[in-house]
């Protein structure tokens, strides 16, 4: 299975700063809900849930830095 | 009556001809969640519009005991019909029919309608459903493909023609839609592949399913090849109905024009553009708010959704709409957004479609995986076909309009024929920040507090130059509006470009960077 077929993970496309984290672990969530904010390309990018379900893991706070490719939050 | 016998031969011969590969192959079909190449045909024209040609086609292979085989119309069905009364030709695969395998006397039946198609200068439809070249035909079955994408090639920019991908598209046959202006995918339904999943496992050991290799998903968000994406074949006709009502019937032709009508009201330009240029919103919106009824039909929605494609309305005439996602990855351009937006503005200059571009975009994606992608290559495309088109170009600048996207979004030096700037534009070589640091980076790294001085900077840079008045003080934007007006504008500026000319030098073609 290609990555890209894998939409169950929300990665940085570019690196930047995580300005808001609106969900945690265990959470229930829709695709479409808004779950964090990247400030990056001069933009507060938002990462929204691409599928219904339950948010596996959060790896960031706000103020952190993240990489191109980090895996932010994962649902399952 | 003298001809009742002759009558009768023709129905009972008729007859068995509809019955395509017979009921046991028919029901298979419809197992497998599929129309028939008849229903589908019947489901996509006006009602009794559709006359059929070359229906009593047979094939004439005589190796490996096809000799006395019977194949009706050769598993493909040709003719002509109307789409709300627009003309139409169209060929439908017939599954049932050896696996609606193409041999030679099939691709006739496809060249023929094809040139047809041309000749009288009506949209083309194809309708694909197919196993793949019918090997007992050989040779004969690859010249029958190859006639077809030269055909494909030599209509290109003449007639609109489109692709419903309803079965497999295997191998050489995923050409002729990959040549043609768009492809219809349907979920489950839809399979596009150049090799498929048994071929790969042999030669890499790789182990894929057809879904998850080229299924209609696969097209409409990772690869691109599909412009149209749909769950059911009923709402994939609907899509292509819709679809021939923005086109015109060839390149000489303008679009159906439609009563014009004002957008609705709950799309409200001023209120969904936020004023700090960091917070996203739907371009759609914005896009609504201007065009006609609110009507924006959205092309290649889940591919590349960092830039947004379509066609609305303005005054009842079709515009082409390209604009800036900043939903999406901020709305950068890149290897695939420039790719999708540079092949829609051709389409539309090869069909006298205007084009309209809404701007507000960070610039280009930095990154090493763009870079090796070619990025370059590819993001010439895109100031090639702005540069290239000759019809009607309006630009609207709402917000950041960057560097090289600057330039790249149908800019005034690659003859936008009107440009206009909100208030809130910020047209600049870059952005305040980066900028600052180059500018003022000895006054910086030499202050007792940089950082202090760095932010001075930024916004010594900001006021001065994020904005539309530099721009609009050297006439690279024609006038800075207020976004209340832009629909009235846009409408002003299609009044007075209805007869505009544009003489370029002769040549046989240029050479885009493909």
């Amino acid at each position: 299975m290609t990555s890209k077929l894998n939409n169950k993970q929300i990665t940085a496309f570019i690196p930047g700063t995580i300005v808001e984290v609106r969900t945690k672990v265990g959470d229930t969530v829709k695709a479409g809900d808004i779950l964090a904010i990247l400030d990056a390309m001069k933009m507060n990018n938002r990462l929204t849930a691409p599928v219904n379900g339950v948010v596996k893991e959060v790896n960031v706070k706000p103020g952190d830095r993240v990489c191109k490719g980090f895996v932010i939050i994962s649902i399952e | 009556m003298p001809f009742n016998n002759k009558i009768e031969e023709l129905k009972k011969r008729k007859e068995e001809v509809l019955q395509g590969g017979g009921e046991k192959a028919v029901a298979k079909q419809v197992a497998m969640g599929k129309l028939t190449a008849r229903e589908r045909i019947i489901a996509l024209l006006d009602e009794d519009s559709f006359d059929e040609y070359d229906m009593f086609v047979e094939h004439d292979a005589r190796d490996f005991g096809m000799d006395g085989k019977v194949l009706h119309g050769d598993g493909v069905i040709i003719g002509t019909g109307t789409i709300y009364g627009a003309p139409v030709a169209i060929f439908a695969q017939d599954f049932t029919v050896a696996g609606g395998s193409l041999g030679s006397m099939h691709a006739r039946k496809i060249t023929k309608i094809m040139d047809y198609a041309l000749r009288m200068r009506i949209p083309l439809i194809g309708i694909n459903d197919s196993g793949g070249a019918r090997i007992q035909e050989g040779v004969n079955s690859l010249a029958g493909y190859g006639e077809i994408f030269w055909r494909n090639t030599l209509s290109s920019g003449i007639i609109p023609q489109i692709s419903v991908i309803l079965g497999p598209c295997a191998g050489g046959a995923v050409y002729s839609p990959a040549l043609t202006d768009f492809v219809f995918v349907v979920d489950n339904i839809s399979k596009m592949f150049i090799t498929g999943p048994e071929v790969i496992k042999s030669v890499l050991g790789e182990e894929i399913s057809q879904e998850d290799l080229g299924g209609a998903r696969v097209h409409a968000q990772i690869t691109g090849n599909a412009h149209f994406y749909s769950e059911s074949e009923y709402e994939c006709f609907e899509q292509v109905k819709k679809l021939i009502t923005y086109i015109p019937w060839n390149n000489t032709r303008k679009a159906r024009k439609f009563e014009p009508k004002e957008p609705k009201s709950s799309f409200n330009i001023e209120d969904v553009v936020p004023v700090d240029p960091k917070e996203p919103y739907d371009i759609r919106d914005v896009i609504k708010s201007i065009a006609d009824d609110s009507d924006f039909f959205e092309i290649q929605e889940n591919w590349a959704a960092n830039i947004v494609i379509g066609f609305g309305r303005l005054n009842g005439e079709t515009i082409g709409f390209v604009a800036n996602q900043p939903l999406v990855m901020a709305g950068v351009l890149d290897v695939d957004s420039s790719d999708k937006a540079a092949r829609f503005i051709r389409y539309c200059d090869a069909f006298d479609i205007p084009l309209c571009t809404l701007v507000d975009l960070p610039g280009y994606l930095p990154g090493v995986d763009q870079e090796h992608a070619g990025v370059i290559r590819h993001g010439a495309k895109l100031l090639y076909a702005y540069s290239e088109a000759t019809v009607p170009k309006m630009t609207v600048i709402l917000r950041k309009a960057y560097g090289g996207g600057y330039i790249a979004m149908s800019s005034r030096h690659l003859r936008a024929d009107f440009v206009y700037a909100w208030p809130s534009a910020e047209i600049a070589v870059m952005g305040p920040e980066g900028a600052a640091n180059i500018i003022f980076r000895k006054e910086i790294s030499e202050a007792s507090d940089p950082e202090d001085v760095r932010k001075q900077k930024v916004e010594e840079y900001k006021d001065k130059f994020a904005n539309p008045y530099v721009a609009a003080a050297k006439g690279y934007v024609d006038m800075v509006i207020e976004p209340s007006e832009t629909r009235k504008l846009l409408l002003h500026a299609l009044e007075v470009s209805s007869t505009k000319v544009s003489d370029r030098p002769h040549k046989k073609h240029g050479i885009p960077p493909f």
